[in-house]
């Protein structure tokens, strides 16, 4: 039997710019906060990059990322009605006080990381040091509200079981993985920015970059493995879709060009920053790509009818994604402009 | 009344007395449709009536009745599908919602307090019927109410009112007397996704198991256009 639709449903996609950009800013400023957390944990010299840059970077990330959701609701008060409007069958319910949770112990534990190094370095002491294990009880909290943001909102997309690309236990493996190759990347790029990525720093960002971006290309092949051999019939036409039409954005540029690149220049990049650039360039672009995959063409896929959902961003779409993104270079331009950052990201390097 | 010895006897043995007065109790409403396949022409009248009656904005509808062209062999037929909101008895979009604006009523309906949402979309992707969408005008979720303001009036809702071949037949499925009870009682009635879980309260007579579920195709050839709607 063949059938033809002359007439379907009329959807719209719902989720847009906004809410792609929300989920890459949140969820790499909970990388970059929650691996300068496990750098104070347990103090290793392998984690020392991301101990000051990426405190500072996951910290204004953060601070920006709502931005998003509050322009997605168009209204401000509706953001703040979640706080006295619970409802605890809702993932979304939950995301509001892990977020805000988030925020709080973030900025608890970079207060208390940046007051220290001030009184390491002040004339007399500034304040009262904090104690060692105060220190890390609250690294272990922020870790747990970093492994809260990422469990949160990425299990808000997993448990929707009527998407195909989204109903997948993997999603959320792929989203953590391309959040920590996009928090190296970011810490790279701004260490070599403000001249703070030294030899032995390089080394580091790059090993982790390799690891991550590695992480991330066996979870995406193990996501597309398990959607063909277990996937219900949802599961499967979306990665028929793939294999089709959305082979460009899926394979050749999800995972050739923004995983399986970076990961060759890497190779090549052992004393060249251009090299490493180009690569953390890539990985960032890699985590967003891999958002807008999951999350819109999730949506575009029918769920009733035949026909793909058309989506354009528009102006408006685009100017909205844009606005918090700006919100966060302006923050970090004030912040490295007037704040005690040095004292955070560590001396500059020499040469 | 006669006394009899049972009845005396029953008197002490509480469960059966609560079992009996179970027994006496009217069950509560529990609304529901059916819609006989065998009857939509795909006329879009019940589309319009709804539009009308609920003042939706342009080119978005609680209802839109689907139309399909199957060919078997060398012998097309059309075959036309209504869709609407399920009201259904564990529903997806309930669970979701983060501030409880969506809720089930206990005479089966599910409605949202559009004074409570916030916008989120988030049942929007949680329903697996496509029953729900975010009203322009509002920026609020929105979705077939069964037109609940008319069954507080005691009228029909608008597509069963509009519907010319009779094909929607609405009312209270625990009524054993009414047409819908009748109608899945006595008939083999299907619903859409059955394997989601959601137990759908709209149910059809002659639905074909190719359009049970996400129908595999190929495209309508017309797509609602949003762009030129909203600037005609």
């Amino acid at each position: 039997m063949t059938v033809v639709e002359l007439m379907g449903t009329s959807q719209q996609v719902v989720w847009g710019m906004t809410s792609i950009q929300f989920f890459f800013m949140v969820q790499v400023a909970a990388a970059c906060i929650g691996l300068a957390a496990a750098q104070r944990l347990v103090a290793r010299q392998a984690l020392e990059p991301y101990a000051g840059v990426g405190l500072f970077l996951g910290l204004g990330l953060a601070v920006t990322a709502p931005l998003n959701l509050i322009l997605e609701l168009h209204q401000p008060l509706r953001f703040m009605s979640m706080l006295y409007r619970t409802h605890l069958t809702s993932p979304l319910s939950w995301g509001v006080f892990i977020l805000l949770g988030f925020m709080l112990v973030s900025a608890c534990f970079a207060l208390v990381v940046l007051r220290e190094k001030l009184t390491a370095v002040g004339p007399n002491n500034l304040g009262r040091r904090a104690s060692g294990v105060g220190v890390k009880v609250l690294a272990l909290l922020t870790l747990l509200a970093a492994a809260l943001i990422f469990l949160y909102s990425s299990m808000d997309l997993a448990a929707v079981k009527g998407r195909g690309l989204w109903h997948s236990s993997i999603v959320p493996v792929v989203f953590i993985c391309s959040a920590l190759a996009a928090a190296t990347g970011l810490s790279g790029l701004f260490a070599m920015l403000v001249k703070r990525l030294n030899q032995e720093r390089l080394t580091l960002l790059r090993g982790w970059l390799g690891f991550f971006l590695t992480l991330q290309l066996f979870a995406q092949v193990l996501w597309f493995l398990i959607a063909f051999v277990f996937g219900d019939s949802f599961g499967r036409f979306a990665f028929d879709y793939i294999l089709a039409a959305g082979f460009g954005n899926f394979i050749v540029l999800g995972l050739g060009g923004t995983v399986l690149l970076p990961l060759v220049l890497l190779y090549f990049a052992r004393s060249s920053r251009l090299l490493f650039a180009l690569a953390a360039l890539l990985s960032l672009a890699g985590a967003y790509l891999v958002r807008w995959n999951v999350i819109i063409t999730g949506q575009q896929l029918p769920r009733t009818g035949t026909a793909l959902i058309p989506f354009a961003p528009g102006q408006g779409g685009l100017l909205q994604a844009l606005a918090p993104l700006a919100l966060w270079i302006l923050l970090m331009i004030l912040a490295t402009w007037t704040g005690p950052w040095k004292r955070l990201v560590g001396q500059q390097q020499e040469g | 009344m006669k006394q009899t010895r049972r009845g005396f006897l029953e008197l002490f043995v509480p469960g059966k007395a609560w079992a009996g007065e179970q027994r006496t109790d009217p069950e509560p409403v529990h609304y529901a449709m059916v819609i006989d396949l065998r009857r939509c022409v795909g006329c879009q009248a019940c589309t319009m009536a709804c539009s009308m009656e609920n003042r939706l904005p342009a080119s978005q509808w609680r209802t839109i009745v689907s139309d399909y062209e199957l060919t078997v062999g060398n012998r097309p037929r059309r075959s036309p599908l209504p869709r609407l909101c399920n009201h259904c008895e564990r529903p997806a979009c309930v669970s979701a919602c983060p501030t409880g604006a969506t809720f089930k009523r206990s005479d089966g309906l599910v409605v949202v307090d559009s004074q409570v949402c916030v916008g989120c979309g988030y049942c929007v992707q949680n329903c697996p019927y496509d029953g729900r969408f975010m009203n322009e005008q509002t920026r609020t979720a929105d979705k077939c109410t069964f037109c609940v303001q008319r069954l507080q009036s005691g009228l029909l809702p608008a597509c069963v009112e509009s519907c010319v071949g009779k094909a929607r037949v609405f009312g209270n499925l625990n009524d054993p007397h009414s047409a819908v009870a009748r109608l899945v009682r006595d008939n083999p009635v299907q619903v859409l996704k059955s394997t989601m879980g959601t137990g759908p309260q709209v149910f059809y007579l002659a639905l074909n198991s190719q359009l049970q579920n996400r129908v595999k195709g190929t495209a309508a050839p017309f797509t609602p256009d949003h762009s030129s709607a909203k600037e005609g």
